[in-house]
């Protein structure tokens, strides 16, 4: 019983750490500490095993509940050209001043920067996702897809204007429901 | 009473399995709540095997605590994050 608590608990520590999901990882995280406060019982240490299920159950996954409340994601999808994204292209793409721009934007408005190379279009994305954007890069122009309910697109229009990105050069596409 | 006990974690090993597979994130809630009840059993089976009446006390603490962490994710998932 003992092997396979304790196996039990590699088993959950390492799908914490790998699981996509945050709200999985909490789950993982609250079956971890309950297999090993029954290992702590089974070392004959009871005292430990009572404080393990106090602080690992109930406190902590408050705790982790309340700070997954705080983090939040600011999406956005990249489209260029390429039918075929390479590492190289990752690479250099993150270079380009478009980029570091949305970065000190995300920062500004207290957001946690995504960005997803993608090949979808508008559509798709904004069904699956509809608070993300969309970057579509051609010829050395940039279009910005977003929906016109998020309060965030026309900050992001005068944040860029503001930070001197040259305005012929992009322009925002606010796509309605309707539309599609 | 042993027999029981090696029976027990038999099941809560099935449950286990229920969390690592589980498709949804329910799943995983219900299993995680299976897995803390057969473990709180087996803990109550290991005190009147040993005769320590202590461990009841950690069951108890368990049992208690236990039910409001689960409690408190299904409220946090049906109020798409907010605690």
């Amino acid at each position: 019983m003992l092997t396979g608590s304790l196996l039990f608990s590699v088993m959950m520590a390492v799908l914490a750490i790998q699981t996509r999901k945050m709200r999985n990882a909490v789950i993982y995280l609250c079956a971890f500490s309950l297999s090993m406060s029954l290992v702590y019982l089974l070392y004959h240490a009871p005292d430990v095993a009572l404080a393990e299920a106090v602080i690992g159950s109930a406190i902590s996954t408050i705790l982790y509940l309340v700070a997954l409340q705080k983090y939040k994601i600011l999406t956005f999808f990249y489209r260029s050209e390429d039918t075929e994204v390479r590492d190289e292209h990752y690479q250099e793409s993150r270079k380009t001043p478009l980029i570091k721009l949305l970065e000190k934007f995300s920062a500004k408005q207290e957001l946690e920067l995504q960005i997803i190379h993608t090949l979808d279009h508008y559509p798709e994305i904004n069904e699956k996702h509809p608070n993300a954007f969309l970057l579509e890069e051609a010829e050395g122009h940039t279009r910005i897809y977003g929906h016109p309910e998020n309060n965030l697109i026309d900050a992001l229009e005068d944040f860029l204007i503001k930070e001197g990105f040259p305005k012929a050069s992009f322009t925002i596409v606010k796509v309605e429901d309707t539309v599609l | 009473m042993e027999i029981i006990l090696g029976l027990i974690a038999l099941l809560s090993v099935v449950s286990a399995g229920r969390i690592v597979i589980g498709p949804s994130m329910w799943d995983r809630l219900l299993g995680f709540n299976l897995l803390a009840s057969k473990l709180m059993m087996m803990i109550i089976l290991l005190a009147a095997i040993r005769g320590e009446s202590y461990l009841l006390d950690m069951v108890l603490v368990y049992s208690l605590l236990g039910f409001v962490g689960v409690i408190f994710i299904s409220w946090f998932v049906q109020r798409k994050g907010r605690v």
